[in-house]
């Protein structure tokens, strides 16, 4: 039985220790902005949630008005300034559809995130 | 002839060698416990953030207006919304969490407490717009910061809510 490791293996061994370490930080940097990307989801939906509610309030004619000159908050627009959102509104039978978008900077998602919500004519209802 | 050890030299520069690897070698496990701490306290704070934002639209959704309460300690804030003409619920919050009172008659019913981070700053924002839909509003925002000491972004935002409160009944 062999009592000791021979340099070619000991050679192996560190290189293959060398090249796991060297990995690791961007795997730490891709948690970090992973983590960073999740808590920008969230701030997109907790601002399109904001708009939304502020527009089920109103009637069709002003939900279209403010659809015009609707823009991400100043303190969203702080944190990410890339950011932009955009709205429609549109007749579904009784029903107005509202269709909100907001566009992220492509490095946290590519798609738009979009949040739908409905207008009812309460005297048809 | 076979060699039967290292000269002193060979030795010389191997050694820092692999210092310099187990240093790098504790640090990398280091990070690792570090980034799994972290990420578990990210998924705690988005789980209680969560049911902080859920908790506040349904109290506002009942609310008939708003009143921000600054008492004497500038570490505590509160604000509180009336419910009823008996009913209010106080939300209070310090460096690190968020505690939600909910009172009948100023009598206490139900506490709930949101333990966040620390560095916590919430910004409480509440204005009368006049009239929308031709019927008052009270506009209210609540921004919660995380206060980030010595990083060129000081505060990163957290959570942003923000109500219209009709003033009369729609």
């Amino acid at each position: 039985m062999r009592k000791a490791l021979l340099k070619m293996e000991l050679l192996a061994a560190t290189l293959l220790l060398t090249v796991a370490i060297a990995g690791t930080p961007s795997l730490f940097r891709k948690i970090h902005s992973l983590q960073d990307a999740s808590r920008i989801y969230h701030l997109a939906i907790q601002e399109l949630s904001n708009h939304m509610e502020s527009l089920t309030r109103m009637s069709p004619s002003n939900c279209e008005e403010a659809l015009d000159s609707i823009v991400v908050s100043a303190e969203l627009k702080q944190q990410i300034p890339e950011s932009s959102i955009r709205g429609q509104i549109t007749q579904d039978g009784d029903a107005w559809k509202i269709v909100l978008s907001i566009q992220l900077p492509v490095q946290h998602r590519s798609e738009p995130i979009q949040l739908i919500g409905w207008l009812f004519d309460g005297e048809k209802l | 002839m076979k060699r039967d050890g290292s000269t002193l030299m060979e030795v010389a520069m191997v050694l820092p060698a692999i210092c310099m690897l187990l240093v790098l070698a504790l640090q990398t496990i280091r990070h690792t416990f570090r980034s799994a701490s972290l990420a578990k306290d990210r998924d705690h704070t988005m789980q209680v953030l969560s049911r902080l934002e859920r908790q506040v639209r349904e109290d506002f959704h009942e609310a008939t207006s708003v009143q921000t309460i600054r008492p004497p300690n500038p570490q505590t804030n509160q604000f509180q919304l009336l419910l009823t003409d008996s009913s209010s619920v106080d939300y209070q919050w310090n460096n690190s969490s968020i505690v939600r009172t909910k009172k009948i008659k100023d009598e206490a019913i139900a506490i709930d407490k949101f333990p966040l981070f620390e560095n916590l700053e919430v910004d409480f924002q509440s204005e009368d717009v006049g009239s929308k839909q031709h019927l008052p509003f009270q506009r209210v925002a609540i921004l919660l910061y995380r206060a980030i000491p010595g990083a060129s972004e000081n505060k990163r935002l957290e959570l942003q809510i923000r109500i219209l409160i009709p003033l009369q009944p729609l």
